[in-house]
């Protein structure tokens, strides 16, 4: 069982190694193939770590020979196990869906290099939760913005290129921000592990106060920006849509949630509940996330293409997780981290299901989609339960997020921020619904009709049909990883 | 008592099984989705007659509940309000199923309508046995969704309009529940339908917000469904859907849900003595309800709409019967939700086959129709009469009920509100009655036949449901009565 | 007079902020894109002076170790820093490469390196940005 101890840092260092295999392997097929295979054998992995968790609590893990603060520590509680899980198994279904559509849109010479940055852009977010020490975490964060970067200009066309370019420009920004920081950490703690920094901290705050007020404020606007947290979110249309549908539905659904993951385990490790309450950040998060979730959806709506309304709304669902951040209770708390696996399913299904649109019938905008639901009955049945997911109906994930984040809302006295997300679930309703009600009641513009339901391979269905089957089941019964999550609020 | 009968998941199970049978099904074989929806109707009335035999004898049928979180759970639990109400459902889905038959005959898209319809069914009996409010949240909500492409059957401009406005009005009013539902779990730790009240709301302001605040959140969001003015616009809008949908969902499922749920709210989660204090003005507004609903009907000239704008105002008369927390006034409100569900669905049918067999949906082309369709009309006139509340009607009990319950709490001007709605009744329906038998009729209306054999002995058969209702109406009276100590 | 000193005291922290914020004007609001990987390292180096300029103690020597002997950790500079930033450098200059590969790219699809430029073309080519 002390096994399991080595897996976290077994599934960063996996990733890497087919990483770095990728440029290596001879032909496509078998490059995707492996990607799939490392993405599955990680996921089984970050199961047991899970599992270990669960019966034996958090565990710290020295990479090195030399322990902390000398050497570099992983700590992984339930909140990074968790987040571990739900990037390898995501990641595992994406790659899947990869076999078959990776090819029909990145060209033929780059897709080993895709699969290069795909397995390392998984590898470096498992970085990001798994680890114990702000320096290591800064190295996986860059690995993460340009692995990011990186897969949505593999595509090698205008958009996509110019789209990546402002996204890494910002990036940068973030990360000089988020550097500037843990100078400034270490330069009154003298350490770079979280452990030992919050140990100083709590000595030294009061010596330095403006140093800890100005890393902690660069530290929201760099990670703020990284997880498209309102205002800084305007760089995340253009990415998101331009990008490979496979590369969309990673960086919105997993990407983000990483450098949350990452800011959450800053704030909450480094500078630890004393520092939080000094700061105004629950007003601050408050804000921010009601302005994502109800400017968001005002934005999304009036969006005429699929992806760009889909990139908007994961503007909306990461401010879900700040509201719910804002709220300092177990509750909310549970409730964000519901929201981290709820988006991350439901985001992907839908961006995979739009790209199926995409490539099958050649449309992007929502309105062409009249009559659709015939011909792809089982791509635009599995959007259905995303977007009913999305909107909040009983029974799917997206309404356990609400009601804890709601109900967190109310133990915390504060009405507002459910009164914000009840009419951003409806909301949600006016930009998601007349997708499907297009897609099934609406007759096809001439031209289009005739056609043959398209009979989609087993590999591009399955995985949207397993999500989808999760995302109820996770409705219905979403119990024992709730009861796995809320252990992660401890700090509240 | 309670009865644990695990057969009552059926009902609700059963249609939505139906449904993916019937999708793969009717690939193969024709006509498989009518066997299918009949089967299911015909299966979840047994079940319902087991049921309230049950109930009636004073168990509470139920079975174990369904963890969802640590909050949520999923509970079926029938009394007699819910039995009452899953036994008419039922009854009434079974004939207007085989009307559908008949009415839907050569139009299009007929599986996914009788796919959804049967799921309708299903839903309608999720909510009948709802024993608590999130149970009844995940219902109300999935009736909505499931009425959509019933509503939308038609798919052209004016049917996605209504079908849009029936969505936005639904979903605002499921995300007042769903405010409501967060603040009273927070405010008294539970969700369950208590009969009598939650101890909560009785004296004590929880989180220091009045008791009728949280009501009105309540009273706005049930309020959509019963098509309570304001929020009624949808219902006319509705009637784009085919008549069947018009008939058996928005006179009896979707706006009976409406009603059944804000009895739910008031007498099983806040409690007569909670909601004492300030139902008058509530009571006001429905009165308003009332008399605008007849008023407006007066004005209609296409019959599915008049009839539409009556079902609002008879709504109004159940949720008056409700909310004057009072045992006749109940007993009244619940009486007429059996009645008005009658009533309306026999004129809605008798409105179907006129346009079946004539194409003509406005009341001034219907010149001298009682000559060739004197069946269809001659019951339309004796439903006429039913809702008016002539004695020794169904309608007029419920209407004396509702009118000693008035003057029990001590309204009497509410007596005056139901005698004026009375006329007004009087005076949409029966110019209807008299243009079909007193005036001459036009060249069109000359050829046209009766309804046919399907769609006529349904409506037969809910005609004289609809005249035993009256003449048994004791003994719906006494079964009500049973329920009415634990409600008060 | 004493904030004077105080300054004077600081001018590491002085320089570096400085040299950060001048770095971070340059990556958002200059319009051409060399501009923009310039101002980035700009930007990053002025981080790794402040990290490294925490390492200095003053009086004591370089962190190299000269023949045998014992080591007395007393008697050098910190090492730490200086061994975090070369990470920190590599990490710029990986980044700093692929903004430049992009931006040749760039220049091969649109012919211009200034991105309000290149937005216009592309409003005006696509109608839609």
């Amino acid at each position: 069982m002390e096994t399991v101890r080595n897996f976290p840092v077994l599934i960063i260092y996996i990733f890497f190694i087919g990483s770095f295999i990728q440029p290596l392997v001879r032909n496509v097929r078998i490059s995707l193939l492996l990607t799939v295979a490392i993405s599955a054998v990680s996921s089984a992995a970050s199961a047991a770590v899970v599992y270990y968790v669960r019966t034996n609590g958090d565990f710290l893990f020295d990479v090195a020979p030399w322990s902390a603060p000398w050497g570099i520590e992983l700590s992984i509680g339930t909140l990074e196990a968790f987040v571990i899980a739900v990037i390898c198994s995501v990641g595992t279904l994406i790659s899947i869906y990869g076999i078959g559509m990776v090819e029909k849109e990145i060209p033929a010479r780059n897709i080993k290099i895709y699969n290069a940055l795909f397995l390392a852009l998984l590898g470096s977010m498992t970085g990001i939760a798994a680890t114990g020490d702000i320096f290591n975490m800064y190295v996986f964060i860059e690995i993460t913005s340009i692995t990011a970067c990186g897969i949505i200009s593999v595509k090698d066309d205008k958009k996509s290129i110019e789209a990546t370019v402002k996204y890494l420009v910002y990036s940068s920004l973030a990360s000089g921000c988020i550097l500037l920081a843990i100078a400034l950490l270490y330069g009154i703690t003298g350490n770079l592990n979280i452990r030992y920094i919050h140990h100083h901290l709590t000595e030294v705050m009061y010596l330095y106060p403006r140093n800890v007020l100005l890393a902690s404020c660069l530290i929201i606007v760099g990670f703020g920006l990284k997880a498209a947290m309102f205002p800084l979110h305007f760089w995340l249309p253009d990415a998101h849509s331009s990008a490979p549908t496979t590369s969309s539905a990673v960086l919105s659904a997993l990407v983000l949630k990483a450098y949350s993951v990452g800011l959450i385990k800053i704030l909450t490790g480094v500078f630890g509940i004393v520092v939080m309450s000094l700061l105004p950040l629950k007003t601050i998060l408050m804000y921010l996330g009601s302005g994502a979730v109800l400017i968001g959806s005002l934005l999304a709506m009036t969006q005429s293409r699929i992806k760009r309304m889909l990139a908007y709304s994961s503007v909306v669902q990461m401010g879900y997780i700040f509201l719910a951040l804002s709220l300092f209770n177990r509750t909310g708390f549970t409730g964000a981290l519901f929201q981290i696996l709820n988006h991350a399913l439901t985001k992907t299904l839908l961006f995979l299901s739009a790209g199926n649109i995409k490539y099958y019938t050649g449309k992007e905008s929502i309105e062409q989609l009249k009559g659709i639901g015939y011909r792809m009955p089982v791509t635009m049945a599995v959007f259905s339960v995303g977007a009913l997911s999305m909107v909040g109906l009983p029974m799917t994930s997206g309404f356990n997020s609400k009601w804890y984040i709601g109900y967190g809302a109310i133990e915390a006295g504060k009405i507002g921020v459910l009164i914000v997300i009840v009419i951003s679930s409806l909301l949600n309703a006016a930009y998601y619904l007349p997708v499907v009600v297009s897609a099934f009641f609406r007759r096809p513009s001439p031209g289009d009709e005739i056609q043959q339901p398209v009979n989609l391979p087993w590999f591009t269905s399955v995985p949207m049909i397993v999500m989808a089957v999760l995302i109820i089941v996770l409705g219905l019964y979403p119990d024992p990883v709730i009861n796995f999550i809320s252990g992660a609020a401890k700090i509240f | 008592m309670e009865k644990t009968m695990w057969l009552i998941y059926l009902p609700v199970l059963l249609p939505v099984l139906g449904l993916v049978l019937m999708i793969r099904a009717s690939k193969k074989y024709i006509l498989m989705e009518r066997v299918f929806s009949i089967t299911s109707a015909v299966l979840v009335f047994i079940i319902n007659v087991g049921v309230i035999y049950w109930v009636s004898k004073g168990y509470t049928v139920s079975v174990p509940p369904l963890k969802v979180n640590n909050f949520l759970q999923i509970h079926f639990q029938v009394d007699r309000l819910g039995a009452l109400f899953a036994f008419l459902a039922s009854l009434m889905w079974i004939f207007v199923t085989v009307y559908s038959f008949g009415y839907m005959r050569g139009h299009a898209k007929q599986l996914r309508y009788f796919a959804f319809f049967t799921v309708c069914l299903g839903i309608t009996m999720g909510i009948a046995y709802s024993a608590n409010l999130f149970t009844l949240y995940i219902f109300y909500e999935l009736l909505t969704v499931a009425t959509y492409p019933l509503v939308v059957h038609k798919e052209d401009k004016k049917a996605l309009d209504a079908g849009k406005k029936y969505l936005i009005y639904s979903f605002s009013g499921a995300a007042l529940i769903l405010i409501g539902m967060i603040l009273v779990y927070a405010s008294t730790g539970t969700l369950d339908f208590v009969p009598g009240g939650g101890t909560a709301f009785r004296g004590a302001l929880p989180m220091g917000v009045p008791v009728a605040a949280y009501f009105v959140l309540f009273f706005v969001g049930f309020g959509v469904k019963s098509a309570l003015v304001p929020l009624h616009s949808w219902l006319p809008a509705a009637m784009v859907a085919p008549t069947p949908v018009s008939a058996l969902l928005h006179a009896v499922a979707v706006v009976k849900a409406g009603v059944f749920s804000m009895t739910r709210a008031v007498y099983y989660v806040f409690g007569p003595e909670a909601i004492k204090g300030f139902n008058a003005y509530f009571v006001y507004i429905v009165a308003f309800s009332i008399l605008f609903g007849s008023v407006l009907a007066i004005g209609q000239t296409n019959l599915k709409r008049r009839l539409a704008y009556s079902t609002i105002s008879q709504l109004g008369y159940v949720l008056l019967g409700v909310l004057l927390v009072n045992s006749r006034g109940y007993t009244g409100g619940v009486l007429h939700i059996v009645n008005h569900g009658l009533i309306k669905i026999v004129l809605f049918l008798c409105a179907g086959a006129i346009i079946t067999r004539t194409g003509k949906t406005e009341i001034n082309q219907l010149k001298g129709i009682g000559k060739q369709m004197p069946v269809t009309m001659g019951i339309f006139a004796l439903a006429s009469v039913c809702l008016v509340g002539i004695p020794p009607t169904n309608g007029f009990v419920s209407k004396w009920y509702l009118s000693l319950g008035s003057l029990d709490a001590g309204q009497p001007l509410l007596v005056a509100v139901l005698l004026l709605s009375a006329l007004l009744t009087a005076a949409y329906l029966f110019p209807i009655v008299g243009i079909a038998f007193f005036t001459k009729g036009d060249r069109e209306i000359q050829g046209v036949e009766e309804a046919p054999r399907s769609m006529l002995y349904p409506l037969v058969a809910l005609a004289f449901l609809m005249l035993a209702s009256g003449a048994f109406a004791d003994r719906i009276i006494d079964f009500l009565a049973g329920g009415l100590e634990e409600a008060f | 007079m004493s904030s004077v000193v105080h300054l004077a005291n600081n001018y590491i922290y002085i320089a570096s902020f400085t040299l950060f914020l001048i770095g971070f004007s340059i990556l958002l609001l200059n319009s051409n894109l060399i501009k923009k990987i310039i101002g980035m390292n700009i930007m990053d180096t002025s981080v790794f002076l402040l990290f490294i300029s925490q390492g200095y103690i003053k009086g004591r020597k370089a962190p190299i170790l000269e023949g045998g002997g014992s080591v007395n950790p007393a008697e050098y500079v910190n090492p730490v820093p200086s061994a975090l930033i070369l990470t920190g450098i590599v990490v710029a200059v990986s980044v700093t490469a692929f903004l430049l590969a992009l931006t040749v790219k760039l220049y091969n699809l649109y012919g211009t390196v200034d991105m309000d430029e290149i937005i216009e073309i592309r409003r005006s080519v696509d109608g839609n940005s």
